[in-house]
């Protein structure tokens, strides 16, 4: 089902994904089909006259985090959802299903996304209560792992692990150097740590107390302290003296011994290293320092008896207080990142284009043009063309697909004319709106929350000079509309009810065939078409594998791409630029932590969209 | 290009225009006119010009102008007030035109803008037209007003509260602003009505705080700026008593203001520039200051206590500046609580356990705060010309690039003067902090950088013949810093250091001042010298550092090319006359004795570092002896005696008035000479101990004389440092010398010594005397000669109450030396049964140390190799010693119980031998 390898997902495979989606989306568009038209034309034009600025849609800012979360950046997510062994409910597998046959934007809000949301658990790999993992936001555990504990591979044999393969005892015979034995980390230090801490305890110095902390890369020989050879670094016990790559040691720091806790700080955003001892910083020990660098001690002397700590406990030195410098660092270094000058001139105008295109995207269409009186950008648009656009998504979010339908038949003529699969998509889904009427009873609930949702509205116009980012903190508002919508009530079995559903399946399913008569099997249309039907079989369709589609935030993808195909057809971008660029910037971070550039470890793009 | 032309051009006809007096005259003419509206224009027009044009300002600022404006604030505004304040029932009928309140305003925005002029225009607001009394006077009046009326402030005009209180705030934070204006400026600010009331200013202040922000912003302003000037001038010590207690008086006000309660919201604020006057006010307030530290340490914002809040700026994500300020007002509240110690107060209370050297914050967040702001800006400092670091501080954008860089290291330097005063008395902090980030490599870097750029400084190639003549002049300063680190004792804290000199300099350097050559200059001297002064802080108590920094060769010779450096007055001023650049400098004279003072102070550190060396036998005998770094010293001291033969001709004059006459030798020194003698004779009290390899060099110079003078000082450091050196000196010293002691400084005065109140002195003395009467064959000799005066000192100090137990510690030793002579000596004691007896009662006191050296005493007497040992047994067992020595056998103290049983052996092997003795005599 999925073309993707999971680990060898690369740059090229996703860009052949995102052409496949558009191709899709173009065949769709071009084979029009006429004959689509004839069945639901007929419905009374109802065109409400409203004075009022348009109340605009209640899930429209879920709809806008749908889309910024899923449409563009879809491609990543959908590799980290096939790839996570965790997150493997039936709903991820669907959503792969239709976000590849149908639109990028029909992966599901199920599908959590990492790079907006660190704390999200599922698709980086991360384990509820992995306190290691917790530590580096940012690293993807399936690419690159966490070093957890010292290998039993990388071991010199002299060393013998315990306690969970943390503590590190010497048992060889520590006569000369020549005895010296090191141990490794299970998998090398990721880049997209960006900072990189551990720490080890002295359970004790042995006889000499010759132990060594430090780093070095996978080749360096295992009979050796760390620092003593290439790519190898180290801070020595005895002396208190650093090695970087040399027999001989530069003064660094004091000697430790037993029950010190030595710790170690590898920057990879300015490849440089630190120790620290019972807390308190040592100051930088080594600069320039190669990537891939694996946590490594070695010991010498018998009954010399070390215990890592890789962050399962919490460490001595306050590491958090130095992230959080290198946090500020980086967000000054992007704010204060100098553009070309006519870049610099032309920003304003860039980003008032950027706000407005979105806005009118959306159809927010009173703030839009509040916007546009503030700052004197004018849009393309016409205002009523985007108040058609905003009532025919309400009514698809509202539920009332057929009036939707009939809305575009008569306001955009022509749209679902030259796309059939839309239109078929738009009737699968009057269907399950059907069902879900039959189903639910507790109709008035769904109003009371519509009359919420008018509310959370007004609240939009009065931010109407504020940009897109206030508007997401409607989006909790939405969420909760939703949930009030989504009470279930078990499919009452009304004849007459049943019996209409039936015949609009039916209706339905002759209209399939037609299709597939026509162009030939189109397989998604036809899964979309079961997934519906199989809904009739349950008792409570609610509780069946199925029952998501049910919910109401199932409107948004469909309301979105029906969106997409009237501003296309209007030769108007179908995906906002503001998407666009926020979909490339997060790409971006993922290719850079791809390809170990540590700067995207402290890089957020939340901290830019709510602050 | 086109913008400068047209600018040119501008003041090209400013220039023009200001010659005419005309213009002048039709200004005051409108002034006078009786058009309201030609009044307000004219007035606009006035502020419009002088704002940003320091020409204008001099021009304007005359006599009959501002008397005219003055006179309108009067008539319009104050009056105005006064009647408001006296017909509260008419309140409301009186109505005043808004057109002259605007116009006041205007007015007040006018005197606002002279006070950013330059210090002319200072001078003559406040000294000639004492705007700041009108200034406070409308503040007074308007809060008394707000206090009666507390509905009907509907009618009142907040604008012009706000921008007096502007005006203030910019009277204060004028980077051009000396201290004598500032004093002046506080003279109004705490002017008392009566003696136990807040001064009414203040209070107003105070109640005006909460009116809105911007008051609160502009308030906090002119409270750190003043809070700051009176931590500088407490700290500076002024000739005149009245201004001292003027200033301590200040500061106890200030305190009792609840302003310490008022700005703790303000930290919560998210401006920067808020926050940073906030932590700064902390610190001036809490810099040894208990009652302020206290009240800190007690007040809380809500659920926050103030001490949370201030240490939650140390976390690195707040710009470097406010995570300095944090540590200094931290490090001030750690050492300004331990002045609690002394009056043994809440000695053991919960809210000094936070910030003592052992505590969590001061261990884990304070010394590595500092260590790292100091390792970056180290970094910088030797990077300076990239801008790497640049947006770690606040007022990057707005300072130029140059002044940026001495910003800087103005940084630098606050930051190594906190570390320094942090880890001052705690060696645990020392030992910690010198192992950290390589610090001392990188001070001693910063030196050396130091040493380059005044090197290269254009100051000394091109302008100064003799580089070495102007730097190091040592002479009499004003500057009366004291220093605390040859304070050797814990108690002592009252007594300021550096730090506070450096705090000065700030406060006419930080506020975007341009530099120019000469403060540039001071600038490296002063991180030159705040770098030596860390380096001995780190280097006192711990071995380690002290082989880092003696290592470095370089080092060692630039400390002694700051020490050895001749003494040449009389060519100073035509130095300063021969630079052309340095004419331009209006305040020669003070620039002058800047240079001086901060030569001095440059020696200090020097000497402090030398003095931490010097605690180290290795580097005594490696180092030292290597490099002849006594050699400076000697210097010094020879520079010192021949200034003292000065004095004995003023001696001879008088005999019977001896002791006056030391008084008024007292001030031919000038404090920072007493510094430097003090922290001198604490070298030479280093050099000249037993093992010391200058200690024959050192003798040929005369140096017991010297010292013995030096104990009749009136400076107290002075005296204790002296009779410590002569202390170290006669410790395992050969009788020539204990005579040469003994005779030089008679018996007499050793026993006026001991009866002073100084108990530091008194141990010091009483260690002097045990050193003496060490060695049996001196100790015979000695007591020869003054047994019973010594006995009788001994008893004075047994009698005596001492807080320090060690003073009874170290007479019982003196007692157990005298004990050690032959029988003649031991007559000496054991003819004493009130002595034995009191003996006997120390042998069960409370401290082990006072018991072990009883029983060692007792443990002496009853010897039995000596002759007469028998009787000596017979008398202590009579007395009890035995009985108690027997009891004493149980102690858990491993030293006391050697001691006893060693004692207790003496007392059973007698036994047999003083049968055999039986024997031979039957």
């Amino acid at each position: 089902m999925s073309n993707s390898n999971p680990n060898g997902f690369n740059l090229n495979s996703n860009q052949n994904t995102v052409n496949t989606l558009l191709n899709t989306l173009n065949t769709n568009n071009n084979n029009s089909n006429p004959s689509g038209t004839s069945s639901s034309q007929i419905g009374s034009a109802r065109v409400q006259t409203q004075s009022n600025p348009i109340p605009l849609s209640s899930s429209l800012p879920n709809n806008l985090s749908n889309r910024l979360l899923n449409n563009i950046i879809s491609v990543s997510s959908l590799a980290s959802s096939v790839s996570s062994s965790s997150s493997s409910s039936s709903s991820t597998v669907s959503n792969i299903q239709t976000s590849e046959k149908m639109d990028t934007s029909f992966t599901s809000n199920e599908v959590p996304n990492f790079s907006l949301n660190p704390s999200n658990v599922l698709s980086n790999g991360i384990q509820v209560g992995d306190v290691i993992a917790r530590l580096y936001p940012n690293v993807n555990q399936n690419e690159t792992p966490l070093p957890r504990q010292w290998s039993t591979d990388h071991k010199f044999q002299s060393l013998t692990l315990s306690h969970d393969n943390l503590r590190v005892t010497y048992k060889g015979p520590g006569k000369t150097h020549k005895d010296a034995a090191s141990v490794r980390t299970d998998y090398p230090i990721p880049a997209s740590c960006g900072i990189y801490y551990f720490e080890v305890k002295i359970i004790s110095k042995g006889r000499d107390g010759y132990m060594g902390i430090g780093l070095s890369k996978s080749e360096v020989n295992l009979n050796r302290l760390p620092g003593w050879d290439k790519n190898s670094y180290g801070y020595h016990g005895d002396d208190g003296h650093s090695f970087c790559c040399s027999g001989t040691g530069q003064n660094y720091g004091p000697t430790f011994t037993t029950g010190d806790i030595i710790g170690c700080c590898l920057n990879l955003i300015e490849n440089t290293c630190f120790y620290t001892k019972n807390g308190f910083n040592l100051g930088i020990a080594f600069r320039d320092l190669p990537s891939d660098l694996y946590p490594t001690v070695g010991l010498q002397t018998p009954m010399e008896c070390v215990e890592a700590n890789f962050g399962q406990y919490p460490f001595e030195y306050d590491i958090h207080n130095y992230v959080k410098e290198w946090h500020l660092k980086t967000k000054q270094s992007i704010e204060k990142l100098p553009l070309k000058k006519e870049t610099e001139n032309n920003m304003p105008t860039i980003l008032r284009k950027l706000v407005s295109t979105y806005l009118v995207h959306h159809g927010y269409s009173a703030t839009a043009e509040a916007f546009t009186k503030s700052v004197g950008h004018v849009f393309e648009e016409e205002l009523a063309s985007i108040r058609n656009r905003q009532r025919i998504q309400k009514s698809v979010l509202n539920g009332s697909i057929d009036e939707s339908i009939e809305l575009t038949y008569q306001l955009f003529p022509g749209i679902l004319e030259r796309n059939p699969n839309l239109l078929f998509a738009l009737k699968v889904r009057q269907f399950i709106e059907m069902i879900n009427n039959a189903t639910c009873s507790n109709k008035s609930n769904e109003d009371e929350a519509m009359e919420s949702s008018e509310e959370v509205i007004k609240n939009g116009h009065e931010q109407t000079e504020n940009t897109e980012e206030k508007m997401e903190t409607d989006l909790n508002n939405g969420k909760k509309t939703a949930e009030n919508v989504s009470k279930k009530v078990s499919l009452d079995h009304d004849d007459a009810n049943l019996k209409k559903i039936l015949e609009y399946g039916r209706e339905l399913f002759q209209h399939n065939n037609q299709f597939t008569n026509e162009q030939g099997e189109n397989s998604s249309n036809a899964k979309m078409l079961r997934d519906a039907f199989s809904l009739l079989a349950y008792n409570d369709p609610w509780n069946s594998p199925m029952g998501y589609l049910l919910d109401s935030s199932q409107r948004e993808p469909i309301s979105a791409l029906l969106n997409s195909a009237i501003l296309e057809a209007n030769n108007m971008p179908r995906i906002p630029p503001l998407e666009v660029v926020y979909g490339q910037t997060n790409e971006c971070l993922r290719l850079m932590s791809k390809y170990g550039v540590a700067w995207c470890a402290y890089v957020n793009l939340n901290d830019y969209m709510h602050s | 290009m086109d913008e400068e032309d047209t600018m040119f051009k501008l003041s090209l006809s400013i220039d023009s225009s200001i010659h005419s007096d005309k213009i002048l005259d039709t200004i005051i003419e409108n002034l006078y006119s009786k058009e309201t509206t030609q009044i307000y224009d004219t007035i606009i027009k006035i502020k419009n010009l002088i704002i940003g044009n320091n020409k204008y300002k001099t021009y304007y600022l005359r006599d009959e102008l501002i008397n005219r404006l003055v006179e309108l604030i009067n008539d319009l505004y104050i009056n105005y007030l006064h009647v408001l304040l006296n017909d509260q029932e008419k309140n409301d009928q009186i109505l005043i035109d808004n057109t002259f309140l605007d116009l006041v305003n205007q007015i007040l925005v006018i005197f606002g803008s002279f006070a950013l002029g330059n210090l002319e225009h200072l001078t003559k607001l406040i000294n000639n037209y004492k705007i700041h009394l009108i200034l406070f006077n409308i503040v007074h009046l308007s809060s008394i007003f707000l206090r009666q009326s507390h509905e009907n402030v509907n009618n009142f005009n907040f604008k012009i509260i706000e921008t007096t209180l502007r005006s203030i705030s910019n009277l204060y934070s004028s980077s051009q602003i000396n201290s004598g204006l500032i004093y002046q400026l506080d003279k109004v600010l705490y002017h008392e009505e009566n003696n136990h009331d807040i001064p009414p200013n203040l209070k107003s202040l105070v109640e005006l705080f909460s009116l809105n922000n911007t008051t609160k912003s502009t308030i906090l302003n002119i409270i750190s700026i003043s809070s700051f000037n009176l931590m500088i001038s407490t700290s500076i010590k002024s000739n005149s008593e009245q201004f001292n207690d003027f200033n301590i008086k200040n500061r106890l006000n200030l305190i009792k203001s609840n302003l310490i309660y008022l700005f703790s919201g303000l930290l919560t604020s998210l401006q920067p520039k808020i926050q940073l006057n906030c932590l700064k006010f902390y610190a001036s307030m809490s810099f040894e200051c208990l009652e302020s530290t206290k009240l800190i340490l007690n007040t809380s914002y809500y659920d926050y206590s103030l001490l949370d809040l201030i240490s939650s700026f140390l976390s690195r994500e707040n710009n470097a500046e406010l995570q300095l300020y944090s540590a200094k007002c931290l490090t001030n509240i750690c050492r300004s609580s331990l002045i609690s110690k002394l009056d043994d107060m809440d000695l053991n209370s919960n809210e000094y356990k936070l910030v003592n050297f052992n505590s969590k914050l001061i261990k884990l967040k304070v010394l590595p705060t500092l260590i790292r702001l100091c390792s970056t800006y180290s970094n910088y400092f030797k990077n300076s010309n990239s801008s790497k670091y640049d947006f770690l501080s606040l007022n990057s954008s707005t300072i130029g690039l140059q002044n940026k860089k001495h910003l800087n290291t103005f940084f630098l330097i606050e930051i190594l003067s906190t570390l320094s005063y942090l880890v001052e008395l705690s060696s645990y902090l020392q030992q910690t902090a010198s192992c950290l980030e390589q610090v001392i490599h990188l001070i001693v870097s910063n030196i050396l950088i130091g040493f380059n750029n005044l090197s290269s400084n254009t100051l000394n190639n091109s302008k100064l013949h003799n580089k070495n003549r102007i730097v190091y002049n040592l002479n009499k300063t004003s500057c009366t810093s004291l220093f605390s680190l040859f304070y050797l004792y814990y108690n002592q804290f009252s007594n300021r250091s550096i730090y506070f000199l450096l705090n000065e300099h700030q406060y006419r350097v930080y506020n975007g001042k341009k530099f120019n050559l000469f403060e540039e200059y001071l600038i490296y001297k002063r991180l030159i010298s705040v770098s030596f002064q860390t380096l001995a802080c780190l280097a006192s108590n711990s071995e380690e550092s002290r082989r880092i920094v003696s290592d470095n060769s370089d080092l060692l010779s630039r400390l002694i090319e700051s020490i050895e450096i001749k003494d040449d007055l009389s060519d100073l001023d035509d130095d300063f006359n021969n630079l052309t650049d340095y004419r331009d400098i209006e305040e020669k004279f003070e620039g002058v004795e800047s240079v001086k003072s901060d030569a001095t102070l440059l020696r200090i550190s020097s000497l402090c570092l030398l003095h931490s060396l010097s605690r180290s036998v290795q580097q005594l005998r490696t180092r030292f002896l290597d490099t002849k770094l006594w050699n400076c010293i000697i210097d010094l001291i020879q520079r010192l005696k021949a200034k003292k033969v000065d004095f004995k001709y003023l001696i001879e004059d008088g005999v019977e008035e001896k002791m006056e006459v030391q008084l008024e030798k007292e001030d031919d020194f000038s404090l920072n000479e007493k510094n430097l003698i003090s922290i001198l004779i604490a070298i030479l009290a280093n050099l000249l101990i037993e093992f010391s390899p200058c200690k024959e060099t050192l003798l040929g110079d005369d140096v017991i004389k010297i010292l013995i003078d030096f104990v009749n000082y009136k400076n107290k450091s002075i005296r204790i440092n002296s009779i410590w050196a002569l202390m170290n000196l006669a410790y395992h010293a050969d009788q020539k010398i204990k005579q040469q002691i003994l005779a030089e400084m008679t018996f007499d005065k050793l026993f006026q010594l001991l009866t002073e109140k100084d108990e530091i002195l008194v141990l010091k003395t009483l260690g002097l005397i045990r050193n003496l009467i060490c060695n049996r064959p001196h100790i015979d000799h000695l007591m020869c000669f003054y047994g019973s005066r010594i006995i009788q000192a001994v008893i004075m100090v047994l009698e005596g109450e001492y807080s320090d137990k060690m003073i009874k510690e170290q007479a019982l030793c003196i007692l157990a030396n005298i004990a050690d002579g032959t029988n003649v000596s031991k007559e000496f004691i054991m003819g004493n049964e009130d002595l034995l007896r009191k003996i006997n009662s120390f042998m069960t006191n409370n401290f082990t140390e006072i018991q072990v050296a009883a029983v060692y005493c007792v443990s002496n007497l009853v010897n039995n190799n000596d002759d007469g040992a028998l009787e000596r047994q017979n008398k202590l067992k009579e007395i009890g010693a035995h009985r108690i020595l027997q009891k004493l056998l149980h102690s858990n103290d491993p030293i006391l119980f050697e001691k006893v049983k060693s004692a207790l052996q003496q007392f059973s092997t007698s036994t047999p031998s003083n049968n055999s003795s039986l024997n031979n005599l039957f």
